[in-house]
């Protein structure tokens, strides 16, 4: 029982990080209906970014969080105005095409030069706190924090999705473009901002990310596509759909892992993704398109 | 509604202009074994290989809008049928009749539950499945040999080999420019253009979605016994990995997705340019491929084959519209209408 407790605590905290990672990718695809395959490499720079500001600079995952979050919006902010915002209002399927082609080549350029520089080989922040033990479950502090962390993040996307006057934008937006221009929101500054704040919030991840698991330059799309299966299970563009698809996935990997073999837990995530997909297409929380 | 219902604007003048060119092409690969070395002959096999797949995804992607991105999943099962039922001592015979029967059967069995899905949905589903089938053939070692691959002897010279790629990607373009052609094909895109429209026109959309699954896997698989055959080695990575998903998918919308000219293009010049890439410049290679990818989409959204430039020049040499631009003239309004 301690153990199924102990891979719980694990899983939920694992699923806490794929959900801020998934979330960005949730929203820009909601807003700008495009599939950004670039997306978990953002969250890998974030992880190197995190890694060298803490062994060259001793400056901790907390601070270098906020600061590749910074740094990821402003990087999102350059993509999108460089490459996205030229195939943005095209055809739907040539959007679509033309935004596997880019956002593919976005990836191999990262996943390449990052790999190139950083020589390979994985790594992750050597950062540490202690442990806390009660009723006889060891609660590491330091997941717990970070925990804490994605939790506040969380509630603080979720008031701003719900409460501002820009999130309510990017919501409506994302529910039905036409109508939102209609009302006077200017979409395309809309997407932009879901883009380039989706991205910051993969970077931002990424240096948690590294502090609890490792990162190597090779990961990005691997986990992009375990993001899709989360946000997919769980609805498009839902915030609570992409807790809870990324509490599901999570909690079934930890758990095959521990049970099974560890060699089966990368079929969970795609069996759970063809699942939903067939019994749920718009995923548990999402609403059904009209 | 009968025979009148094929694609109106193809003359087969014209047709036949395109396969004289076709038959050529084919005739000089088939040169190479006697006047290249090793190296040209590989060069030319793998290329056989890519335009194979290339061609048979743009079945479902190119006419009929499914982003197919697990069609390496019918290659590497391909691969993998040949390779098991040759080291059970099944025979070469047996192998290759029961390379496609096997894999049909399968993408039949996914076809229908995955064709509920639309757009990028189908997409990341198709590639789930891939993915399933990749952990499969890690996991299942008594049958796949695991992560350390499944290897047989090897029987036969690279030559026959060779020619049997050839063969397979010959018929993979035939196989393209019918369907580009034949009531299927308009079906297909119409099904393209507006689903329900389509089946509200009478189109079984369900069945020919099917059966365009279908036959877009049948070649793939020999492919992939082509690929097991000369290589006589196959492991998860080569057989179902990303590397061989995203191939043919940037094959064809480099080249122009959903004609039969440019999966043919994508997948020269992107074999042209990894080969200069990759003998050439010792670093970064997967960066510019990359870059090249990113150019492409924003500059030629439509691919090579649809960019003024090729336009131009294949009306000069008289290939048909269905070769290049689109597959007629009918249905370039309409989609034109519908943007």
């Amino acid at each position: 029982m301690d153990i199924f407790l102990q891979v719980l605590i694990g899983a939920v905290l694992q699923g806490a990080l794929y959900t801020l990672g998934a979330f960005g990718l949730s929203l820009s695809f909601g807003v700008l209906k495009i599939l950004n395959l670039s997306h978990g490499d953002f969250l890998t720079l974030g992880g190197f970014l995190g890694f060298f500001a803490l062994t060259y600079l001793g400056i901790n995952p907390f601070l270098s969080a906020s600061i590749a979050g910074l740094l990821g919006c402003g990087l999102g902010w350059l993509f999108y105005q460089g490459l996205i915002s030229r195939i943005v209002g095209r055809s739907f399927r040539q959007m679509l095409t033309t935004s596997v082609m880019i956002t593919l080549g976005v990836s191999l350029i990262i996943e390449d030069t990052t790999s190139f520089l950083w020589g390979g080989g994985s790594t992750g922040i050597p950062y540490q706190l202690s442990n806390i033990e009660w009723g006889g479950v060891v609660f590491p502090l330091l997941r717990v924090t970070l925990l804490a962390g994605t939790v506040f993040l969380t509630i603080g996307l979720h008031l701003f999705l719900t409460r501002t006057y820009i999130g309510r934008a990017v919501v409506a937006a994302s529910m039905n473009p036409v109508g939102a221009t209609v009302v006077g929101i200017d979409t395309r500054f809309v997407g932009m901002l879901t883009f380039a704040l989706g991205i910051g919030l993969a970077a931002g991840t990424g240096v948690f990310y590294a502090t609890l698991y490792s990162i190597e330059p090779f990961m990005g799309l691997g986990l992009t596509l375990k993001y899709l299966a989360i946000i997919i299970v769980g609805g498009m563009g839902s915030l609570p759909g992409a807790l809870l698809g990324g509490f599901i996935i999570a909690a079934s990997e930890s758990y095959t892992t521990y049970y099974i073999g560890a060699q089966w837990s990368p079929l969970i995530a795609f069996t759970i993704l063809i699942l939903a997909l067939l019994i749920r297409p718009q995923g548990l929380l999402g609403k059904a398109e009209a | 509604m009968t025979a009148k219902f094929t694609c109106p604007e193809v003359r087969r003048s014209k047709r036949r202009s395109g396969l004289i060119l076709l038959a050529a092409a084919m005739a000089g690969a088939a040169l190479v074994p006697v006047l290249g070395t090793s190296y040209h002959i590989s060069l030319v096999f793998f290329l056989f290989i890519s335009i194979t797949l290339a061609s048979t995804y743009d079945i479902l992607a190119g006419f009929t809008g499914y982003l197919n991105l697990g069609h390496a999943a019918f290659f590497g099962m391909g691969a993998y049928v040949f390779g098991i039922t040759i080291q059970a001592g099944g025979g070469t015979a047996l192998a290759l009749v029961l390379t496609p029967i096997v894999t049909v059967i399968f993408s039949v069995a996914i076809a229908y539950p995955l064709f509920r899905l639309r757009g990028a949905y189908f997409g990341i589903a198709t590639f789930g499945v891939l993915n399933v089938m990749g952990v499969l053939a890690t996991n299942l070692r008594d049958l796949t040999g695991g992560t350390t691959g499944l290897s047989i002897p090897p029987t036969v010279s690279t030559e026959i080999t060779f020619y049997m790629a050839g063969v397979v990607c010959f018929a993979a373009i035939l196989l393209n420019t019918w369907i580009a052609t034949s009531r299927l094909g308009l079906g297909l895109l119409a099904t393209r253009e507006d689903e329900e429209v389509a089946e509200g026109s009478g189109i079984g959309t369900m069945r020919i979605k099917i059966y365009a699954m279908a036959l877009s896997a049948v070649l793939p698989s020999f492919a992939g016994a082509a690929y097991m055959w000369q290589t006589t080695y196959i492991d998860p990575a080569s057989g179902f990995g990303s590397g061989v998903a995203f191939a043919p998918v940037i094959m064809a919308m480099l080249g122009g997705s959903g004609t039969v000219i440019g999966p043919i293009i994508g997948a020269i010049f992107l074999t042209v340019i990894e080969e200069v890439l990759w003998s050439h410049v010792g670093y970064l290679q997967l960066t510019m491929y990359g870059i090249v990818l990113v150019c492409v989409g924003i500059f030629m959204p439509g691919g090579l084959m649809r960019s003024n430039y090729f336009a131009k020049f294949y009306a000069r040499i008289g290939l048909p519209d269905h070769y290049g631009y689109q597959p007629s003239r009918l249905l370039r309004i309409m989609s034109e209408d519908s943007k």
